[in-house]
């Protein structure tokens, strides 16, 4: 059974006022969010991304269009009505936010106060949250103690206080180092899968979202250039944008270069050829490059390689120096190309008689 | 001792009653015209920083008419201030002269200034923590008691050390309506009789109360900041 779809945006404009110019911000932004995704937006500063996801929770108001969350427009919502459905909406940011004169176990109590909890069942539902987010030996501790992915620890599960269905992360691994986005992407992929929370996610990393997302919006000066599952935007990229978000990640355009400067490495004897392959489609890891060498007599000198598991499939390709006779070259091509692997020819050294 | 006192204080010395009624009179001015501008200025100053733009409760107009009247009254001099309250505080509290006629003229003469300095402390509160308190669902006067007055209090805690030596200035001035205390007794004996020994015990005095509240504001700040 499909997932419901939970946030929908329809035709979503945002302008901001300066004394005599208008900036428009966000421009008809249509995005369809299904419970349980891991939704990832990418772009860089400026495009729009942050107010964005302030509009899904009513931070920001727009200008134009709808936010529907579970299919009520949040533009209609009273006051109060808005701050009950911020209850279900936690939200996470750069830079952590915490409350720096109260304790971890402050923090995490906070967004629970006025809830009509008692005080000891507050104290429970804090342990608890604690003990989620791995941080229970530091409920005494101050925000100024602890580490950046400490912080957002806390953060998440003050985020997490009210049992949200959504969970909007602002740029939530920005200011870590690598090690540390990814113990908390790891984290929010195991909150997805536990407690069946849906991650609205604001990047500008594409290895943030190559790591957890299922789904991912590229926008850019307000607009949202392609959406969709992250492999197949991935694996198939429209615009140039997203192509350039992706090759932040991939190594593959490095042979390009070696290409151009005529390096020794990419150097041919006669008979060889470079070649490019990409994975297209969803495919079930097969050892393509031992069959292409045992069925058709060929010596694969394996150049470089980008390979990475995304949304468990693989996705990325190799660069390699075939050799072999002629005809069995071009016949493993063609048996690649049959596999729905994507083969570029990048140099070729045969001599077509 | 008391030969020491008389060899360096000759004219304070045989007025010591009199000294302490001013000390006391100080106190008065001080404590009741504070604690009452305390009060007015945290709610001035609160409702300066949610009204104005961006703010939680943005309402321009309660920010600039706010906003100028605290000007106003700031470029007013305090000696001429308390002259031009002098038929208002009659009216009000049925005197202009003695420690009850000043407490008015001390209040209208340090709120605005007390209000700008707690605006700034409320200022402080970064934006950030605001925004997290939004998102959790905080309606805007729990944010004030939860955010602002709480994470504001090291902040709030410094603009009251400042202010209260400044209001400390200020008794000083209002002797001249008959108000009493510290300064009343340093400018009768001191300056006008010439009894310059008078002058100094007061200004000992002083110094030694404001280290006193410095260091009491230092601790407040050291004790609420968790950096």
């Amino acid at each position: 059974m499909p997932e419901a779809i939970l946030i929908q945006l329809e035709d979503v404009e945002k302008e901001f006022q300066t004394n005599e110019t208008t900036n428009q911000v966000l421009k008809k932004i249509n995005l369809e969010i299904t419970q349980k995704d891991i939704f990832g937006i990418i772009g860089y500063s400026g495009a729009g991304k942050s107010t964005l996801v302030r509009c899904i929770n009513g931070i920001e108001e727009i200008t134009a269009g709808k936010v529907l969350v579970k299919g009520k427009d949040i533009s209609a919502l009273s006051k109060p009505e808005l701050r009950t459905l911020r209850k279900k909406m936690g939200m996470i940011f750069q830079l952590f936010n915490l409350m720096p004169s109260r304790t971890v176990f402050g923090n995490v109590e906070l967004p629970l106060k006025n809830s009509g909890l008692s005080k000891a069942e507050r104290e429970a539902r804090v342990r608890e949250l604690l003990v989620l987010v791995g941080l229970s030996d530091k409920e005494k501790e101050y925000p100024a103690q602890l580490s950046g992915g400490q912080k957002q620890r806390v953060a998440i599960a003050r985020a997490l206080a009210n049992n949200p269905e959504v969970l909007l992360c602002d740029e939530a691994t920005s200011a870590l180092d690598p090690q540390t986005t990814k113990a908390i992407l790891k984290l929010l992929r195991e909150l997805n899968q536990k407690l069946g929370i849906t991650i609205v996610l604001i990047t500008h990393e594409m290895s943030v979202v190559k790591e957890i997302c299922h789904k991912v919006a590229i926008i850019d000066k307000g607009v949202i250039l392609e959406q969709g599952d992250v492999f197949s935007v991935f694996s198939n990229p429209q615009k140039a944008l997203t192509k350039s978000f992706i090759e932040t990640t991939s190594n593959l355009k490095k042979v390009d270069e070696l290409l151009r400067e005529n390096s020794e490495i990419v150097a041919l004897e006669p008979g060889q050829i470079l070649i490019k392959i990409q994975y297209q489609d969803k495919h079930v890891s097969e050892a393509l490059i031992s069959a292409i060498s045992k069925k058709f007599g060929i010596d694969a000198n394996i150049i470089s390689g980008d390979i990475e598991i995304i949304d468990e499939y693989p996705l990325g390709g190799l660069v390699a120096i075939l050799d072999g006779e002629q005809e069995q070259l071009t016949e493993a091509i063609t048996f690649l190309e049959s596999k729905q692997i994507k083969v570029e020819v990048l140099k070729d050294g045969r001599v077509f008689h | 001792m008391d030969a020491f006192f008389t060899k360096f204080f000759p004219n304070v010395v045989p007025r010591m009653p009199e000294f302490y009624a001013c000390v006391i009179q100080t106190f008065q001015m001080l404590f009741i015209s504070g604690g009452i501008s305390f009060v007015l200025s945290l709610l001035i100053g609160i409702t300066l920083v949610v009204t104005k733009r961006g703010g939680i409760l943005q309402n321009l107009i309660i920010f600039n008419i706010l906003d100028k009247i605290i000007n106003a009254f700031r470029s007013i001099p305090f000696v001429i201030l308390v002259a031009a309250l002098i038929p208002v505080t009659r009216a009000l509290v049925g005197t202009a002269v003695g420690t009850i006629g000043t407490i008015f003229p001390l209040i209208v003469g340090i709120t605005p200034f007390f209000s700008r300095q707690l605006e700034s402390a409320f200022s402080e509160v970064s934006p950030g923590l605001v925004e997290s308190a939004v998102t959790m669902g905080m309606g805007p006067f729990e944010i004030i008691f939860r955010v602002y007055l709480r994470e504001g209090i090291s902040s709030v805690a410094r603009a009251t050390t400042i202010t209260v030596v400044n209001l400390m200035g200020l008794t000083a001035i209002v002797g001249i309506v008959g108000g009493g205390g510290l300064g009343d007794f340093a400018i009768r004996y001191g300056y006008q009789r010439n009894m310059l020994d008078a002058t100094y015990a007061v200004v000992i005095l002083l110094m030694i109360f404001i280290s006193i509240i410095e260091l009491l504001g230092s601790i407040i700040v050291e004790q609420t900041t968790h950096e």
